[in-house]
């Protein structure tokens, strides 16, 4: 039985991603990272107007997402864009699309060995059974 | 022979076209019997080992693959649509040490031709319409945002 699968957004690292992006507050933060390189996590909430704790689980998604890293030094929490991450989110289609032609090749190999004197494929038997 | 393949792609969907001089009901086999199925879609990085399909609207499919390693991988879904010889959509899961991928959709077209059939497969990164909107509204966001970031990290003041 095929369901959805409950925990699939855990194992799958794109939809991670898309799913950080999908919050317009997280991609304000990212868009503030990627100007900034880096910033103070108390300097993060700012703008924002929103408590530490409200600021942290965004940013906690956007970790788990591979989209910031985050450096602890002393008590300053300090995040930093992580641009790899959104490169990979491309890769899919990419990856995809090799397979596919790939497996085109492949389908068009096995087609090939249709046999037309036989009107079968070469590996099916001739009908016995007359 | 095989012709090029012609393909377009936006951030969540490819899209591929192919001919074939083979006739489309041979096409068709190929992609709903199990043991065609085998021949082809495996590759030498992974041998489809098991299939078991059930070739109806609602009915569910599973791949099970096997690396010359010995790693395993699987690919099941659900037949959405299955109209023998010109449409068959399934939903595409795979899982195993390859890698994760979520829920996706294919859809494969086979059209007649004078001299063979067309083939169109058009690959869903998504395979709900909603998560799918969602998701490319804040994809293309950040697209514009972020895909020049090395000349948007270098640029002076505030963008």
């Amino acid at each position: 039985m095929v369901e959805q699968l409950p925990h699939a957004d855990a194992i799958d690292p794109v939809s991670l991603v898309f799913a950080a992006l999908a919050d317009p507050t997280r991609r304000s933060i990212l868009a503030a990272l990627a100007q900034q390189g880096s910033a103070r996590v108390t300097d993060l909430a700012q703008p924002f107007r929103m408590s530490l704790q409200a600021v942290s689980k965004h940013l906690k998604k956007l970790e788990r997402a591979g989209l910031i890293k985050r450096d602890v030094q002393g008590r300053v929490h300090r995040c930093s864009m992580d641009p790899t991450t959104l490169r990979l989110a491309a890769s899919w289609i990419e990856e995809q699309t090799k397979f596919w032609q790939n497996r085109f090749d492949a389908l068009g190999k096995y087609l090939e060995e249709y046999d037309e004197s036989r009107d079968k494929m070469r590996d099916e038997p001739d009908d016995d059974s007359l | 022979m095989t012709e090029q393949t012609l393909a377009e792609f936006t951030p969540d969907m490819l899209q591929l076209k192919r001919r074939y001089s083979a006739r489309r009901d041979l096409l068709w086999r190929a992609w709903t019997e199990p043991e065609r199925i085998k021949q082809w879609l495996s590759s030498s990085e992974w041998v489809l080992e098991k299939i078991a399909l059930d070739l109806r609207a609602g009915g569910d499919y599973h791949f099970f693959f096997r690396s010359p390693e010995g790693k395993t991988s699987e690919v099941f879904g659900k037949y959405e649509t299955v109209e023998a010889p010109s449409l068959l959509v399934f939903t595409w899961f795979v899982t195993g040490e390859c890698g994760d991928v979520a829920n996706t959709r294919v859809c494969v077209e086979f059209i007649e031709r004078a001299d063979g059939t067309e083939m169109r497969l058009r690959h869903e990164r998504f395979a709900s319409r909603t998560d799918r909107n969602n998701h490319l509204t804040g994809w293309l966001e950040c697209m514009d945002r972020f895909v020049d970031l090395p000349a948007s990290m270098m640029a002076q003041g505030a963008g």
